[in-house]
């Protein structure tokens, strides 16, 4: 005689609310990611979980084949804070400013302590001197101590420059420990020089139908919902039809609430079992487990066991009634 | 006879996530979610539109890092487990919504579509979907572009020509795999272009590039037709600049198309719904509730996520295709004007990131079909084009250098170099740097040691994806792309110490061969 039993779990519709959801890819690598707090199912039932033989439904999705090979451990690493280099590298970050980051080597410091004389040395101070290429005009920004980068802010778009890191001595002389590759600033706007053989009747047209003058609007505000989105531990908080937030309503005190039914049972396994007169694959065990949403008003749920050989046959009929006041 | 050209470009691109020493890794997700939602859809579209006899024309780049992933056998085998797992998902959905029809419909829907999927991927595509984007490429109605090696962005690797021009070499070296022919255009990554760049790709046969509108409008000297017609640099690449009007069309987050209250809203997914007993094996192993694509709102408008409406399919289709219809009116408006003013037949370029089409543009693909088989049938004002085809018909074009630029936030580089990233670069450009002095020191090398050296380049061009700095920019899953830098050059670093020192550690270097198996055929002298 097959068990039966008739089950209605009511669970609440959860609205999401912002959890943290990475799985950290490390094995111990990251404080933070350590000390992260479990995730736990936010849902409140009112009956426990009633699907058996879960792992195995999970384990089918998440076998990833035989061959699943031991690795050999990786040991702790840690990038080094310098690499005993005596060097300075500019990038460009747009037309107005340029980073750059820079390592004095122990060495080239002793250099240039010897130098200029001890007592002189240890009175002088870092600076990065900025020269325009073209006339070499400069400028100094002095450091604060212990800095290896600075963003750095040019007088003018469009021109080549490079820049010293070094040290400014009290008696104003500047001795470079090293000079940085050149890099040329963007242009900020159209260009003033024309092609004689490409004359431009109405330039400005052009510019502006060409979006010149919207420029870096457009593309960015959705590439970067797409971009987050595959980045997002949570998908949730954001509104696909604008880039603003969903701003969620102000509401001290709310409640939403639904109702699921749960049918589950059991046969022989070699039985064909249906429901709604459709037929349902049964586990290994002969059991089975079936969810369905449950709205409003009256569900007649047939469900019928026939044995193999077609000699016998069971049935059962749950019917549920939901009335949501 | 027309008077313009339209010239979709589509930018495919995913970071190299591969994760064999896990079971289940989340990030290899965003993998299975394109595969499912954006590069099938696209294939089919492409199919119905060749067997209905629509001529159309895209330009479509599939970076080296996706391309590698698709070709992979072990994330195959897990996109056929994954997709199984939404098979069995949707028909238990099936079942739960069984007394509500408008969600039945669309459990019904994605349980149909899951099918298909796994039928195309399996028995149409044979796991490789390369070997399908190549079937239209081949027919000629699809130009495939290549990109950066691992999507590097080339202007902040600047100081090192050597460590650009391994990008763009293992980039065109791996397209050959994949495609039997040379990469005739490139997308340069986040468009990221440096005057001289252009150089760097003639070396490679490479014909043309993408770069943002400013990077045309700001050329030198003073482009004659704007972003309407292609320059070339003076090395003879040409380049094509972004149209704005166009692009605004489908991107921008106000006036956007995407954002119409009857598309499906991305944002509310099952995986966060439904009870999590009932959802909990079909999520990530470790519990974590993620986005499973089954999605049954649409965008409604501008409510809580709570308050959306179920969506309706035809309604979807219906917009998309009234949104194809309004698109290609203002594109021939546009084109005419432009035609009478311009004396010369302008081309409209319209580039966008892939996945927006289908992943989160769900009806995008749609969109895309309904253009096309408008453009074909409806007028004969605008035609569309490949890049390619378009050189090749209209050689003559001015020559102007174009500006350092980028598609990024304000357009140069500050999307990834600011104070989250910036840290990287001084050793990233050491890692270079010492790949260069290897390549130098060995210009002959076998066995063991050659193994290590080609690895010691995978690693250093998987550190420099332009992924990992974006996403430390963007604040979420920081420290996966924390890691995944730290890692690369750390393998790289270790590799580097065990070359000089004549030490390799073969059991270690098999392993992380194995992990990190991108570019097989990879040869570290491109670093030379």
């Amino acid at each position: 005689m097959p068990r039966k039993k008739k089950v209605i779990t009511a669970t609440t519709i959860i609205t999401r609310k912002k959890t943290a959801r990475k799985k950290s890819p490390a094995k111990k690598l990251n404080a933070l990611a350590a000390a992260r707090p479990k995730k736990k199912p936010r849902t409140k039932k009112i009956k426990p979980p009633i699907i058996p033989s879960g792992p195995k439904v999970e384990e089918a999705k998440y076998y990833t084949g035989p061959v699943m090979r031991k690795f050999e451990t990786e040991r702790e690493f840690e990038l080094p804070a310098s690499y005993g280099d005596n060097r300075i590298v500019a990038m460009v970050r747009d037309p107005y400013w340029f980073f750059a980051y820079w390592e004095v080597s122990s060495r080239r410091r002793d250099e240039i302590g010897q130098m200029v004389g001890g007592d002189l040395f240890s009175r002088s101070k870092e600076v990065l001197r900025v020269y325009d290429t073209e006339n070499w005009n400069y400028f100094d920004i002095q450091l604060t101590a212990g800095s290896a980068s600075w963003y750095i802010k040019v007088p003018a778009p469009n021109r080549t420059y490079c820049v010293d890191i070094g040290f400014l001595l009290p008696d104003g002389r500047f001795i470079a420990a090293a000079r940085s590759n050149w890099i040329t600033m963007p242009l900020d706007r159209m260009s003033d020089l024309i092609d004689e053989e490409w004359m431009i009747p109405d330039w400005e047209k052009i510019y502006s139908l060409s979006g010149g003058f919207g420029i870096g609007k457009g593309s960015q505000e959705i590439r970067e919902l797409v971009k987050k989105r595959f980045l997002e531990e949570s998908g949730s908080g954001w509104v696909s039809s604008g880039s603003a937030r969903a701003s969620l309503p102000e509401r001290p005190f709310w409640l939403t609430a639904n109702c699921e039914l749960i049918v589950y049972g059991a046969t022989e396994p070699s039985a064909t079992l249906t429901v709604q007169g459709r037929k349902i694959d049964l586990r290994d065990d002969g059991t089975f487990s079936l969810r369905f949403s449950l709205p409003d008003g009256d569900q007649v749920i047939p469900i019928e066991a026939i044995r193999d050989d077609g000699a016998e046959r069971r049935q059962i009929t749950p019917k549920v009634e939901r009335r949501t006041e | 006879m027309e008077k313009g050209y339209l010239a979709l470009v589509l930018h495919a691109h995913l970071p190299f996530v591969r994760h064999p020493e896990h079971d289940d890794f989340l990030e290899e997700d965003w993998l299975f979610e394109a595969i499912t939602e954006t590069y099938i859809p696209l294939l089919k579209v492409f199919e119905g539109l060749v067997n209905d006899g629509v001529d159309f024309r895209l330009t479509m780049s599939l970076t080296p890092s996706l391309g590698s992933m698709l070709m992979d056998p072990l994330l195959q085998d897990r996109y056929v487990k994954h997709i199984d797992g939404l098979i069995e998902l949707s028909g238990r959905e099936m079942e739960r919504t069984r007394w509500q029809p408008e969600y039945q419909a669309l459990a019904q829907m994605y349980h149909d579509l899951f099918i298909d999927c796994r039928d195309r991927f399996l028995n149409k595509y044979n796991r490789n979907l390369i070997y399908a984007f190549k079937k239209f490429q081949d027919l000629g109605k699809l130009e495939i572009i290549t990109c950066g090696a691992t999507h590097g962005f080339l202007p902040l690797m600047e100081s090192n020509p050597n460590a650009v021009r391994a990008q763009i070499k293992v980039a065109a070296a791996h397209y050959q795999t994949m495609f039997d022919r040379r990469p005739r255009g490139i997308w340069l990554p986040e468009c990221g272009y440096y005057p001289g760049l252009d150089e760097i790709l003639k070396e490679e046969g490479i014909r043309f590039f993408l770069v943002d509108t400013h990077g045309i409008l700001h050329g030198t000297p003073r482009p004659k037709y704007g972003v309407f017609a292609p320059v070339y640099c003076r090395s003879g690449v040409a380049a094509f600049g972004r149209d704005m009007e166009s692009s605004k069309a489908v991107w921008s987050a106000n006036e956007g198309y995407p954002g119409d209250y009857n598309y499906r809203e991305f944002y509310r997914d099952i995986g966060f719904d439904l009870d999590y007993d009932y959802i909990r094996p079909y999520i990530h192993t470790d519990g974590t509730r993620i986005n499973t694509g089954i999605k049954y709102y649409r965008i409604t408008g501008r409510v809580d996520l709570s308050q959306k409406q179920p969506y309706v399919r035809q309604r979807a289709l219906d917009r998309a295709a009234d949104h194809a219809g309004n698109f290609l009116f203002n594109r021939a408006k546009q084109v005419e004007h432009l035609h009478d003013f311009l004396g010369r037949r302008p081309i409209v370029v319209s580039p966008y990131d892939a996945e927006l089409y289908g992943h989160w543009w769900y009806e995008g693909p749609d969109w895309l079909n309904f253009l096309f088989r408008k453009m074909h049938y409806d007028q004969e004002v605008v035609k569309p084009i490949t890049l390619m085809e378009y050189l090749d018909h209209n050689p003559k074009n001015q020559v102007v250098t174009p500006s350092f630029s980028s598609w990024g936030w304000k357009g140069y580089s500050e999307y990834w170099l600011e104070g989250s990233n910036d840290w990287i670069y001084r050793h990233l450009h050491k890692a270079a740097d010492r790949m260069v002095e290897l390549a130098k020191r060995f210009p002959d090398s076998g066995g063991l040691l050659r193994r290590g050296l080609n690895q010691a380049a995978r690693e250093l061009l998987l550190a420099q994806s332009s992924d990992w700095a974006f996403i430390m920019k963007t604040g979420t899953c920081v420290s996966y792309a924390v890691k995944r830098t730290n890692d690369h050059l750390e393998r790289f670093t270790r590799l580097y110490e065990q070359i000089n020192n004549n030490s390799l550690d073969e059991p270690w270097l098999a392993d992380i061969e194995y992990k990190d198996n991108i570019f097989q055929q990879i040869d570290y002298r491109v670093y030379a």
